[in-house]
């Protein structure tokens, strides 16, 4: 009996991570074909990060900016902007567009679960903001400015933040009834984690009380560590705490309320 | 054992009652049709059966699960095509037919259905570049690629031309000689009663009938129509005595065509002209079909209780 059911589990493991791997394999190669739905957010941060490490004025060294340069500065903020336009909002109008034709009904009439798409995207979009994430860390570089910082920690956050940003997203996709609802809720989404990054307000000039919400929310999190990260430090363990905590309540609640239809 | 089974069904949609009551058994192997006007609960009925929706009473087995509990092992040995469904507009016709075998234990070899379904030269092509039937053809291959025992296919050929109608007709016969159970849902009695081993009337919720074709065809009061041109003019009195042979309800002569009505009365009425020495030219015989049977029994439906 028990060699029948690890048999089964092992069948079943098995069909879960093939029918996984063909979405992922089919999600990709549709994304190559139309790529519009990344364009924007993956071209306009690698122009700007361009921009930064080649002009003149912010790629040295700046006095006000206590010895860093703009480029420097923007790298954690170009992340976040990145991360999220990818996950909060292309990723959640893409599944909302799939509900929306029936896609994702004509998927229910199959074995295929859930959890094997969400994955397959999980790992579809958070592959495409790791890819533009390095590109963007390795601009500045080869165009001579250094990297400063702890690159092991920035390295270790940067993978948390993406993670913790795609699961959202996720989350808000797995919810969204419709492509509408989907493309409101990633805006909206959007703009609030900026503000928390410190997009309009740099994070130096947050009050108190707003600094402390901040730094319970993702990009605040995020541009923390990130920021600690650039300084040579640790990120602290609350930052690390909130990201994978959003990371596992946002999946877990996403693979539980995925609505087909 | 029926392999499906579904006891007093009842679904609502807010206010709106869909599923009254309604029962069905299929046994393994049977083609089974469900007919019935728009909005009778057809498709919710199928779709409760494929574990898409879930009743607010009643019972269903499938195979021995319970479609509401048990979705992942049923998905493998159930092939449903929907209404309303698509596929991404890119993606190409062998990379869907691949996609969907991957999710399956024990698919069917694709180049097969790919031939079977008229699609070998479209392969490559989109999605969305597909014609309508084109597209039907692909999405009814995808509701077979896992080799299902049972298939549930709802308005299968709705959209498609006669040939390619007939061709998928063809294919059901095979699958059926298989061993596969069928499900179809149709607005076409023709493919209803061409197909299907049974038919079920799905009326306002209920299931108005649930019988072979030809017992419904026959046992819904089927008027038989009768029409011809005599050869020679029929005198008044022997018009008085055919609308007085058995069977016959009413008899209309016009100009030169005599049409008749009734239960079984073509023997008598074509004996009748034969012992008169006439013929009966240019003869046309209905006999009551499922269509008729249909109307019949849905009518409440055009007394518009939708």
């Amino acid at each position: 009996m028990t060699s029948t059911a690890t048999t089964k589990d092992a069948d079943t493991a098995r069909s879960a991570w093939s029918a996984t791997r063909a979405l992922l394999r089919n999600e990709a190669r549709l994304l190559r074909r139309e790529p519009a739905v990344v364009a924007w957010a993956v071209v306009l941060p690698l122009v700007a990060a361009t921009v930064l490490a080649n002009v003149p004025a912010t790629r040295t060294p700046n006095a006000d900016l206590g010895g860093w340069s703009f480029s420097q500065v923007y790298l954690p903020t170009l992340i976040i902007v990145t991360t999220s336009l990818l996950s909060v909002q292309a990723l959640p109008a893409l599944l909302a567009k799939y509900r929306e034709d029936g896609i994702l009904k004509r998927l229910r009439t199959t074995p295929a679960s859930p959890t094997n798409l969400l994955v397959a995207l999980f790992v579809l979009m958070g592959g495409v903001s790791a890819a533009v994430t390095l590109l963007m860390t390795l601009i500045p570089i080869v165009s001579g400015v250094p990297f400063r910082g702890n690159g092991l920690a920035f390295g270790l956050v940067v993978v948390l933040t993406i993670v913790s940003f795609t699961a959202l997203g996720l989350l808000f996709a797995a919810v969204s009834p419709n492509s509408r609802f989907a493309t409101g809720i990633g805006t909206v989404a959007f703009f609030v984690l900026a503000f928390f990054a410190g997009l309009w307000i740099p994070r130096s000039i947050f009050p108190e009380t707003l600094a402390t919400v901040a730094d319970w929310t993702p990009s605040g999190a995020a541009s923390r560590a990130l920021l600690d990260s650039m300084h040579g430090d640790w990120p602290a363990v609350q930052s690390v705490l909130v990201l994978v905590l959003y990371a596992v309540v946002c999946a877990v609640v996403a693979a539980r309320t995925f609505r087909w239809e | 054992m029926p392999i499906i089974s579904v006891t007093n069904l009842r679904k609502a949609y807010g206010e709106h009652l869909v599923l009254r009551d309604v029962s069905l058994e299929v046994e393994a192997g049977e083609i089974v049709g469900v007919v019935g006007p728009n909005g009778a609960g057809k498709t919710t009925t199928v779709e409760c059966i494929g574990g898409l929706r879930r009743a607010d009473a009643g019972r269903i087995e499938v195979d021995g699960l319970d479609p509401s509990t048990n979705p992942a092992r049923l998905r493998e040995i159930v092939g449903m095509q929907l209404q309303e469904c698509r596929l991404p507009a890119k993606i190409t016709v062998t990379e869907a037919l691949e996609l969907y075998r991957s999710f399956y234990p024990a698919p069917r070899d694709a180049g097969e259905l790919l031939e079977r379904f008229g699609l070998a030269e479209h392969r490559r092509q989109r999605f969305g570049s597909l014609s309508g039937g084109q597209q039907q053809r692909l999405s009814v291959a995808l509701a077979l690629v896992g080799n299902p025992r049972i298939a549930i296919l709802d308005e299968l050929t709705t959209g498609l031309d006669p040939q390619a109608r007939r061709d998928i007709w063809a294919f059901l016969g095979e699958l059926q000689a298989d061993g596969v159970t069928i499900v179809l849902v149709t607005h076409f009695m023709e493919e209803a009663q061409r197909l299907c081993d049974r038919v079920a009337v799905i009326d306002d919720g209920r299931v108005a009938a649930f019988d072979t074709p030809d017992a419904l065809a026959t046992a819904t009061d089927g008027a038989q129509h009768l029409a011809f041109t005599p050869s020679l003019t029929i005198s008044d009195a022997d018009v008085d005595l055919m609308r007085a042979l058995p069977g016959v309800a009413s008899l209309t002569v016009t100009a030169d065509r005599v049409a008749a009505t009734g239960h079984d009365i073509a023997t008598p009425v074509l004996m009748f002209l034969a012992e008169r020495g006439i013929t009966p030219l240019r003869l046309r015989v209905e006999s009551p079909t499922l269509d008729d049977a249909y109307l019949s029994l849905t009518t409440s439906a055009k007394d518009g209780s939708q």
